[in-house]
């Protein structure tokens, strides 16, 4: 019985533990949704001349 | 008080003379003023500026990129204040720990500073903030005291303080060894000699250098033969259509928010951005401080015909334009224009010194000699290429920089010669200055210059600003002496 109660107490704790450990993820990604899931943009630059001047573009306005 | 005749002075000993009735020789003469010091003014122009006074201005230059030398400055009370633009901002931490003063010292007197200028809406936590990861941007002040013949010529005439004396010509100091005790002047054909404790020489970046040099030639006992003047001479250029491009504006707009820039801030600098490389940027590339003035076309300002800039560019990318040109539909796109203020390094082979011919009174004209530097180009490509980047990055726009640029050979500055800055410089070591932080020339007891010649370092902002902050720290240093 008192094995059984013991047992029953580490499991509530462990529960608890949890339960903080997603409140903080939660709260985390409530503060920041984006930077966490965004995607990292790749591009690089292309020089360009064209009437006398050079133009910075991206890899992607090629594409 | 004005002054009609000197003759009245001959036995009269001022304690401050100002040679120069310019931004810095004025807001000397009125933060004096405050604490009842007596101060006489020295103006060679008379009340309104008067055109034909080349002869007085003209002078030699090695460079054709460097403007006609009596065209950028001004003989009359107020001195180039009659042309200013009323562009005000300071230097940045960084630029200043090359200064022999702090941060905290320029800045002392601010508020008076801010009084006498006029300036209102100032944010101070907002003067110099991170626009992205290389380029800073400037909140750029504009003085509503543009002209300050208008705004203190009845102030100095009803002060018991101030005396002025207009149309009087300095022609050079006097004195014994380590003390000038008295200068010598024309008024009216007759030549005057008037005695004082204390001098201050503030009459433009090119004149303080031009009459100190005479002055050592005519009374050497009185400086010290090592003193570097006329050295380090600098100037900013203007470099106009440096590069175009177009932004989409809604896309800057939500790019401000995204920093968390409170409306009023931004909204405020729009439609034109100034910007510049950051300390940490200009450190990593080894450039200048360069600034990058964008003036934004709106519909508000100029017909900005952007559909015929995008046109021309079609055949770059079809596709992309295709995508920009649908979005102007919406009036969202607008052309921008870049200006570039790049800074010059102190360079001991720019100089000003004395040449052959002379003035009308008899004092030698200026000859200049300058070259801009290879540093200076690179720090304009580079610059440009940072704000190329962040665009691109951001997805704002896009930006066409002009091909003599990136072709060192082919690129020549065209220098506009307002900022004359350098000459008599300021700093600690005396082999390598002329001036110490209070503006006092070394070897000399109570001879001080004020103005943009004392400045170290040119950086890329307007100087007016800081010139008036010197002049009302030197009144302040000169309100400390015990025989005023």
């Amino acid at each position: 019985m008192y094995k059984k109660k013991e047992i029953f107490n580490k499991d509530r704790r462990n529960l608890l533990k949890a339960s903080k450990f997603s409140i903080i993820l939660i709260s985390f990604l409530k503060l920041y949704p984006i930077k966490f899931f965004k995607e990292v943009k790749s591009y690089s630059l292309k020089f360009v001349k064209k009437n006398k001047k050079v133009w910075i573009m991206s890899q992607n306005d090629f594409k | 008080m004005i002054l009609s005749d000197l003759s009245i002075l001959e036995n009269k000993t001022f304690p401050v003379i100002i040679i120069g009735s310019g931004p810095a020789g004025i807001s000397t003469a009125l933060e004096l003023d405050k604490y009842n010091i007596e101060s006489l003014i020295i103006e060679a122009g008379s009340r309104k500026y008067n055109e034909g006074q080349e002869s007085y201005f003209n002078g030699y230059l090695n460079n054709s990129e460097f403007p006609s030398l009596n065209s950028r400055r001004t003989r009359a009370f107020g001195g180039t204040s009659y042309r200013w633009g009323g562009y005000c901002n300071r230097f940045e931490k960084e630029e200043l720990e090359k200064w022999p003063l702090t941060h905290f010292e320029l800045h002392e007197y601010e508020n008076e500073c801010n009084k006498i200028l006029g300036l209102k809406n100032y944010h101070t936590d907002f003067y110099i903030r991170k626009f992205s990861n290389e380029l800073n941007q400037y909140h750029i002040r504009f003085a509503s005291n543009l002209k300050f013949e208008e705004h203190y010529y009845e102030k100095i005439k009803n002060s018991k303080n101030i005396s002025l004396s207009l149309q009087t010509m300095f022609m050079e100091f006097r004195g014994l060894k380590n003390n000038v005790t008295s200068i010598k002047c024309k008024k009216d054909r007759k030549i005057f000699e008037i005695k004082s404790k204390y001098f201050v020489l503030a009459c433009g970046g090119i004149e303080n250098s031009r009459l100190l040099l005479w002055s050592q030639k005519k009374n050497p006992n009185l400086f010290n033969k090592n003193l570097q003047i006329g050295k380090k001479y600098m100037d900013h250029s203007a470099r106009r259509g440096a590069a175009e491009g177009f932004l989409n504006y809604k896309k800057l707009i939500n790019y401000f928010e995204k920093l968390n820039i409170k409306r009023d801030y931004y909204i405020d600098c729009l439609p034109r951005l100034y910007l510049s490389p950051n300390a940490v940027f200009r450190e990593q590339k080894n450039i200048l401080n360069t600034g990058v003035y964008i003036r934004v076309q709106n519909s508000k300002h100029n017909n900005p015909n952007i559909n015929k800039f995008l046109r021309k560019a079609y055949c770059i990318s079809p596709n992309f334009f295709k995508t920009v040109l649908e979005e102007d539909k919406k009036n969202e796109i607008y052309k921008f224009k870049v200006r570039l203020h790049p800074e010059q390094e102190p360079d001991l082979n720019n100089t000003v010194r004395l040449s052959d011919k002379l003035d009308p009174i008899g004092i030698p004209l200026p000859k200049i000699s300058w070259r801009a530097s290879e540093q200076m180009k690179l720090s304009n490509k580079i610059s440009l290429i940072s704000l190329g980047n962040f665009l691109v990055q951001n997805d704002i726009g896009r930006l066409a920089i002009d091909e003599k640029i990136f072709d060192i050979n082919k690129f020549k500055f065209k220098f506009n010669g307002n900022h004359q800055i350098g000459g008599t410089c300021m700093g600690t070591d005396v082999n390598n200055s002329v001036v110490d932080k209070n503006l006092k020339v070394h070897f000399v007891n109570n001879l001080y210059i004020n103005g943009s010649s004392t400045f170290p370092t040119s950086g890329h902002n307007h100087p007016t600003y800081t010139i008036v902050l010197l002049s009302l720290r030197l009144a302040n240093h000169l309100k400390s002496k015990k025989d005023i």
